[in-house]
C-alpha cells in the first residue's frame, strides 16, 4: 500500500512543471532595490554628475574605491562643479556591494543597477575604470569634457538638478 | 609543453581530440564538497532545484579531493584555514580548476585584518574569480560560464604542463 | 601662589594661571576646557570679532573692608554676573575672575553664532580642500544647530576662484570674515599685503601687492584660515584630509630646519607609490612655532622629479649596484689613499658618517664642505646660541645682531621669528652693504663698504660705537652672521670678529645668547661636526686628489670656476639626486635618495639634530647615501653594512662626541607645547600639525661643556681692488631660485625672479643704464647677459648678482666686475 502512496507522490509531481531557471537563457527578475555593479550617471547635458568628493571612497567599508580629483575649467569642462573625477575605479572584486557609496554621494552620481555578472579570469579585469562605469552620452547631450562659456558653471557644487 | 614535440604537428587531430576533450571536461566538473563561510550557502542553493548545477554536470559533489576537479572556495579563508585549504588543492588529480567565490576568498573583502588570507591567489592557483558578497547564485553560475569558456580554449600542448 | 599667578573659576573649578594670559588659553592649557573660537589665534593679538568664544563672565564680590570673598548660606562664593556673555579671547586672566563655559546662554549664544555664519555660507565640504579638517565644520557639529532656518539655495553668490597670488586661492563666499590672514600678514610677518575691502556682507579679502600676495609666508594663511576660503594651488584638489598620512620630517632647504608634516598618499599618477600631496607646518616652539616658508611648503617636487638619477651610472652607461660598488671598490683600491670628499649640506648627519668612514679607512684624510661660501662653523659649535634657545623668547632689553646676511632669502623663518623679537622690543641691528628686507625691522641699520663686512664688526667700536654700545649691554645678545660679499676668508675672519666680541661681551655659552650662522641648506652644522670644512675644500682645489668623492654637492652648477681644477681630478664618484654636470663628468654616478624617501637626520643652524623620517615610495633603484658608502665599505671588507639609519646614528653617537647620546628614542621625543594645537579640535591653532615626530636634541656648545672659548685673532682678507670702471659684485641669494631641488617645482617658477643684476642709481646714471635694460656683466672668464635692475638696491660702486637664476653658474663669492650696456 505504502508503495503505491508513495509513487503516487513522484507521479504527482512528475506532472508539475519544473522549477529549475535556465540560467543563462533565463534570468529571474530582480527586485528593484537589489543592488548590482555601479554606474556613474550623466546630466541630460553629457555633464558627468561626480564631483570628484572621494566621499564615496570614504564611505566605503571595503576600500573597494579609489577617486583621484582634478580641477574643472570652462575649457575642458567634466563636471558641472568645480572638480571632477580625473580617476575613479571600483575595484569588483572588493566592493560588497553595499550602497554606501550611493547614500554618501551628494550629487546621486553613482547608482548601483542590476548588471551583476561579473566574474573574471584575471584579478586585474576587477578594477572598473571610469569610462567602464559611466553611462553613455544621453541623446542631444555633448561628451565630455566640454567646452563651455565662461562663467555658466560658479558653483562648487552644482545646485540644479538637470543643468542644461 | 611535453605533448605537442612528442606528437610532431597533427594539425586536424590534436584541434579534434582538443575539442573533444575539453567539451568532456567541461560537462562533468565536479565540485569538490566543501564551504568556509556565508558563499557557502549560496553555493548550496546554487545545487538546490531552483537553480540546479546539475544542468552543468556538476551535481556530484565529492567529499574527497581525489575525485573533484573543481574547487570552489566559498567563503574567506582564515590563515588558519590556509594550509588546509593548499592541501585539498595539492589533493586534488589533474586537470583541477579553482573558482575564487565571493570577494573573501578574491581579495580579503572587508576583513583586511591579520587573520584572513588577502585573498586565496596567495596559495593556490585561481582560475576564476567571481564578485559579489556573497554572490548570488547566477552569478557564482556565470563564473562556471566563465571557467567553461576558460576550459575549452585549453590546448593540448597546456595538459602535459 | 607665586606673584604673577592669579586664580579663576572656570565651571566652578579653581585654577592657577598665570596673570595677563588669554582667557581663551588658560582654559585650553590650564582647564582642558576648548572654548570654540575662529578669529583668535594663540600667536595673534585677539580682536573679538567673530563672538564665537563668548562665555559668561563674573567677579568674586569681596568684602569691601576685609577684601575677603563672601559667600551666600552654603558657602558657595558670590559672584557679580556681568549682564551680558563676554567674548573670552578679549580677557585677560586677573585674580578672582569667574566663567561659565556650559550654561544654556552659552550654548545658545554659540549655536546663534553658528547658525549666522552659516546663513550664507555655501554647502561646499564635499569638493572643499579643508573638509574633514575644517574649524567651522567641526564647531558646527559641536555647537551648531541641528538644521538651517534659511533657505540653501537663495544664499549669497560670490566669486568661487579669485587668484590672490599664484600659490594662493581665494573662495569669497567661504570666507567668513575672521580676519586671521590679513592679521597674519600684518602681526606676524610684516608684509602687509592682505587687506579687508568692502564693508558688511560684500567684505571680501583683497591683495595689494603687485605681484599678488608678495610674501614669503602666504601658505601659512591657509593653515589658520578657519574655513576653506583660503587653498594653495598646489594641493587644490589634490586629495580629501583622511586619505592622508601625515609623516613628520623636515624642511630640507635652510638652516633653519623647521618641522614639517610630509601628507603622503598612495597615488596613481605616482606608480601607486607613496606621493608627497602637501607639506604642513609641523608644531616646534623652538625651531619654526606653527610656521614654514612658502619655499618649504611648495619646494617638494623635487623629490619625485622625473629627472632624478633613477640607476647606478657606470662610465656612461646604465648599470646596477654590484657592478657600481665593486667598480668603486676597484677605484678607491687604486687610489693609494689619495682619495678625498667634498659633500653638500643636502646630506643626512648618517650620510656624512658613512661618507667620512669610507674616506678615512681607504686612507683619505681630506674631507671638504660645500658650497666655500660660508665658513666659521666651528665658531657657531664653540659659541652658538645655548641649549633651550628659543628666539621667540628675545624681546625688550635683548639684542640682535645680522651682520652680512640677506635673511629674508636666505632663512626666512628666521627673519619671521627676529621680526617678533623686534615687535616685543629687542634691539635688532642689521648691518649689510645694501638694503634687505629685515632692515624694515631693524632698530638700527649701519652700513659698511662691500665686501668689507669683517672689517666693520672688527673695529665696530670705532665705527658705530652706539650700536656697539647697545649691543654689549643687552641682556641677551644673538649675532646672525652670513657670509655676503665675503670670500671664504672674508667669512671666516667676519665669524671669529663676531665671536671675539660675543667673548668679549660675555654673551655666549648660555641660552638665547649667542652666534648663528645661515649656513646654506639644511645641514650645514652636521658638515662640521662630522668633520666636513670649505677650507679642505679649497684645499682640494689647489691640490687635486685622484679620487674624489662628491656628494650631493652641485659644484659645477654653483661655481663657474670649479671645472678648471675638477678637470685635473682623475676620477670623479659622484653621488646626487639629479644627473648633474659633475656626475657627467664622473667615472661613476650613483643615484640616492632624497630627504622624503627614508630616515635620517639634520642639524640645523641651532644645532638641534632634528629626525625625518620615511614619507614618498623611492624613485627607481635609488639608495640611501648612507646604505649605499656602507655597502661600498662591506664590499672592501671594512665592516658590515648597516641596516638602518638609526643603526649608522649608534655607531656615530659612539665615535663622535658632538653625537654622544643621540639616539633615534631621544630625538623623537616631544613635550606638551604652548600653545597646545591640533589635538582633538583644528579651530584653535589652525591646521599646523602635533608635533609626533620629536623635537629633536642640541648639541651643547663647547662653551656649556665647559671649555671656556679663547679670543683669536681676526686675519682681515685683503681689501679687493677696485680698478677705475670696475665694480664690486656681490653675489646674493634668492629663495626661489633654479638650484635643482627647486626647479622642479614649477608652480613657483612665476616667482622666480628672471635673472637681474641691481645697479646704484648714481652708477646706472653714469653708465645710462636704465631699468630693465639688458646689461652684460663682465667678470674674470665668466660673463652673464642679465636686466639691470635700478631699485636703490644696490651701494655705489657695487653690482648685486643673485646667484641660480641664470641657468649658467654666476660666481659665489665677492669678485671683481664690469657691466656694460648690451
Amino acid at each position: 500500500m505504502n508503495i503505491i502512496k508513495g509513487f503516487a507522490t513522484t507521479f504527482k509531481h512528475l506532472r508539475e512543471e519544473s522549477i529549475t531557471l535556465q540560467y543563462p537563457e533565463q534570468v529571474r527578475p530582480f527586485q528593484e532595490r537589489f543592488k548590482g555593479r555601479h554606474h556613474l550617471r550623466r546630466y541630460d547635458n553629457g555633464l558627468e554628475k561626480c564631483i570628484g568628493c572621494s566621499l564615496c571612497s570614504a564611505a566605503c567599508p571595503a576600500d573597494a574605491i579609489w577617486v583621484e580629483a582634478a580641477e574643472n575649467n570652462d575649457e575642458q569642462r567634466f563636471s558641472p562643479g568645480e572638480r571632477y573625477a580625473k580617476t575613479y575605479e571600483i575595484n569588483m572584486l572588493r566592493c560588497i556591494f553595499c550602497g554606501y557609496c550611493e547614500d554618501a554621494c551628494p550629487t546621486q552620481a553613482i547608482e548601483l543597477g542590476h548588471e551583476h555578472q561579473m566574474s573574471f579570469t584575471d584579478r586585474r579585469d576587477s578594477i572598473f575604470t571610469k569610462e567602464m562605469l559611466i553611462d553613455a552620452v544621453p541623446e542631444g547631450g555633448q561628451p565630455t569634457p566640454q567646452k563651455v562659456e565662461a562663467g555658466a558653471f560658479d558653483r562648487a557644487i552644482p545646485d540644479m538638478p538637470d543643468p542644461k | 609543453m611535453g605533448v605537442t614535440p612528442k606528437l610532431g604537428n597533427m594539425g586536424v587531430v590534436t584541434s579534434t581530440v582538443e575539442e573533444a576533450v575539453n567539451w568532456a571536461r567541461t560537462g562533468a566538473t565536479w565540485p569538490l564538497l566543501f564551504g568556509l563561510a556565508c558563499c557557502a550557502i549560496e553555493y548550496m542553493s546554487t545545487q538546490a532545484g531552483n537553480y540546479d548545477l546539475a544542468r552543468f554536470g556538476m551535481e556530484l559533489n565529492r567529499a574527497s579531493p581525489r575525485q573533484a576537479d573543481l574547487m570552489i572556495v566559498a567563503g574567506r579563508v582564515t590563515r588558519k584555514m590556509a594550509p588546509v585549504v593548499r592541501q585539498l588543492y595539492d589533493q586534488m588529480a589533474d586537470p583541477k580548476w579553482v573558482i575564487s567565490m565571493g570577494d573573501c576568498a578574491s581579495c580579503g573583502g572587508v576583513y583586511n585584518n591579520y587573520a584572513i588570507v588577502q585573498g586565496v591567489d596567495e596559495i593556490i592557483p585561481v582560475d576564476v574569480y567571481v564578485a559579489g558578497c556573497p554572490p548570488r547564485p547566477e552569478q557564482l553560475m556565470h563564473g562556471i560560464l566563465t571557467l567553461h569558456e576558460k576550459i575549452r580554449g585549453e590546448r593540448i600542448s597546456d595538459w602535459a604542463s | 601662589m607665586s606673584d604673577n599667578m592669579v586664580k579663576i573659576i572656570i565651571d566652578d573649578v579653581e585654577y592657577e594661571v598665570p596673570a595677563g594670559m588669554n582667557v581663551v588659553d588658560a582654559a585650553k592649557w590650564h582647564a582642558s576646557n576648548d572654548i570654540p573660537v575662529f578669529c583668535y589665534h594663540p600667536k595673534m593679538e585677539p580682536v573679538g570679532m567673530c563672538r564665537m568664544c563668548l562665555v559668561e563672565m563674573g567677579t568674586l564680590q569681596r568684602n569691601p573692608e576685609t577684601g575677603a570673598v563672601m559667600t551666600d548660606e552654603d558657602g558657595n562664593p558670590l559672584v557679580r554676573w556681568f549682564p551680558k556673555l563676554q567674548t573670552a579671547c578679549t580677557q585677560v586672566a586677573t585674580d578672582g575672575m569667574v566663567f561659565r563655559t556650559n550654561t544654556q546662554a552659552v550654548v545658545d549664544a554659540r549655536e546663534n553664532v553658528l547658525e549666522f555664519l552659516l546663513t550664507s555660507h555655501p554647502l561646499d565640504c564635499p569638493i572643499c580642500d579643508k573638509g574633514g579638517e575644517c574649524p567651522l565644520q567641526n564647531l558646527t557639529m559641536a555647537h551648531g544647530p541641528g538644521e538651517s532656518r534659511m533657505n540653501f539655495s537663495d544664499k549669497m553668490k560670490l566669486d568661487k576662484h579669485v587668484p590672490l597670488g599664484d600659490l594662493i586661492f581665494l573662495d569669497e563666499e567661504r570666507c567668513i570674515q575672521c580676519g586671521r590672514c590679513v592679521r597674519f600678514q600684518d602681526e606676524l610677518v610684516g608684509d602687509d599685503v592682505l587687506a579687508f575691502h568692502e564693508r558688511g556682507r560684500t567684505l571680501q579679502i583683497i591683495t595689494n601687492s603687485d605681484p599678488g600676495f608678495d610674501t614669503y609666508f602666504s601658505g601659512n594663511t591657509t593653515d589658520i584660515c578657519p574655513v576653506g576660503a583660503l587653498t594653495t594651488a598646489d594641493f587644490r584638489f589634490g586629495a580629501r584630509p583622511w586619505e592622508l598620512t601625515e609623516v613628520p620630517s623636515i624642511d630640507p632647504h635652510d638652516a633653519a630646519g623647521s618641522n614639517i608634516s610630509l601628507s603622503v598618499r598612495l597615488d596613481r599618477d605616482f606608480g601607486g607609490r607613496a606621493m608627497i600631496k602637501r607639506v604642513m607646518p609641523r608644531q616646534n616652539e623652538y625651531v619654526n612655532e606653527l610656521w614654514i616658508s612658502d619655499k618649504a611648503r611648495f619646494g617638494h617636487h623635487f623629490t619625485r622629479s622625473e629627472d632624478r638619477l633613477q640607476k647606478p651610472v657606470v662610465d656612461g652607461k646604465d648599470s646596477d649596484w654590484a657592478t657600481a660598488i665593486s667598480t668603486i671598490a676597484g677605484l678607491l683600491e687604486g687610489a693609494d689613499g689619495d682619495i678625498a670628499a667634498i659633500a653638500g649640506s643636502g646630506m643626512s648627519n648618517e650620510d656624512l658618517f658613512a661618507l667620512r668612514s669610507l674616506v678615512t679607512a681607504n686612507g683619505g684624510k681630506r674631507l671638504g664642505a660645500w658650497p666655500t661660501t660660508h665658513t666659521g662653523a666651528d665658531l657657531v659649535a664653540a659659541v652658538g646660541v645655548g641649549v633651550g634657545t628659543n628666539l621667540s623668547d628675545l624681546g625688550a632689553g635683548d639684542a640682535v645682531l645680522i651682520v652680512a646676511s640677506d635673511l629674508e632669502e636666505e632663512v626666512p623663518i628666521w627673519r619671521l621669528r627676529l621680526k617678533g623679537a623686534h615687535d616685543r622690543g629687542a634691539y635688532v641691528v642689521v648691518a649689510n652693504a645694501r638694503k634687505t628686507r629685515m632692515d624694515d625691522f631693524a632698530s638700527a641699520t649701519p652700513r659698511y663698504q662691500a665686501g668689507k663686512a669683517a672689517h666693520w664688526l672688527d673695529g665696530i667700536d670705532k665705527a658705530d660705537p652706539e650700536v656697539a654700545k647697545a649691543l654689549k649691554a643687552a641682556q641677551n645678545l644673538v649675532i646672525v652672521a652670513g657670509a655676503e660679499g665675503l670670500t671664504l676668508d672674508g667669512s671666516r675672519a667676519l665669524m671669529q670678529s663676531a665671536a671675539n666680541f660675543l667673548i668679549d661681551s660675555g654673551h655666549y655659552g648660555k641660552a638665547n645668547n649667542g652666534l648663528m650662522s645661515p649656513l646654506p641648506g639644511p645641514n650645514g652644522m652636521g658638515l662640521h661636526y662630522v668633520g666636513f670644512t670649505p677650507e679642505v675644500t679649497a684645499d682640494i682645489a689647489q691640490n687635486p686628489p685622484k679620487v674624489l668623492i662628491v656628494a650631493q654637492a652641485e659644484i659645477l652648477s654653483d661655481d663657474p670656476y670649479a671645472r678648471a681644477w675638477l678637470d685635473k681630478v682623475e676620477t670623479i664618484i659622484s653621488l646626487n639626486l639629479f644627473p648633474d654636470a659633475v656626475a657627467d663628468m664622473a667615472a661613476i654616478a650613483l643615484p640616492i635618495q632624497s630627504f622624503a624617501e627614508r630616515d635620517g637626520t639634520f642639524t640645523n643652524g641651532e644645532r638641534r639634530v632634528q629626525r625625518f623620517y620615511t614619507a614618498q615610495g623611492p624613485m627607481g633603484d635609488a639608495l640611501p647615501a648612507w646604505q649605499a658608502l656602507s655597502r661600498i665599505s662591506e664590499h672592501m671588507g671594512q665592516g658590515k653594512a648597516k641596516a638602518s639609519a638609526a643603526a649608522v646614528m649608534v655607531m656615530m653617537s659612539n665615535e663622535l662626541p658632538a653625537f654622544e647620546g643621540m639616539r633615534y628614542r631621544e630625538l623623537s621625543r616631544t613635550e606638551r607645547q604652548f600653545p597646545d594645537i591640533s589635538g582633538d579640535d583644528m579651530y584653535y591653532g589652525g591646521t599646523a600639525y602635533q608635533n609626533k615626530g620629536g623635537l629633536g636634541k642640541v648639541i651643547p656648545t663647547t662653551a656649556e661643556q665647559g671649555e671656556t672659548p679663547a679670543r683669536a685673532d681676526v686675519s682681515l682678507p685683503p681689501v679687493l681692488e677696485v680698478g677705475k670702471g670696475q665694480f664690486v659684485v656681490l653675489p646674493a641669494t634668492r629663495l626661489y631660485n633654479l638650484e635643482s631641488t627647486f626647479r622642479p617645482s614649477t608652480l613657483v617658477h612665476p616667482r622666480i625672479m628672471s635673472p637681474f643684476v641691481e645697479v646704484n642709481a648714481a652708477d646706472a646714471a653714469r653708465l645710462d643704464i636704465n631699468n630693465g635694460d639688458v646689461v652684460e656683466v663682465k667678470l674674470p672668464d665668466v660673463s652673464v647677459r642679465v636686466r639691470a635692475s635700478v631699485n636703490g638696491g644696490a651701494p655705489e660702486g657695487a653690482l648685486v648678482l643673485p646667484r641660480h637664476l641664470t641657468d649658467d653658474p654666476t660666481p659665489m663669492t665677492v669678485a671683481v666686475g664690469e657691466i656694460a650696456k648690451v
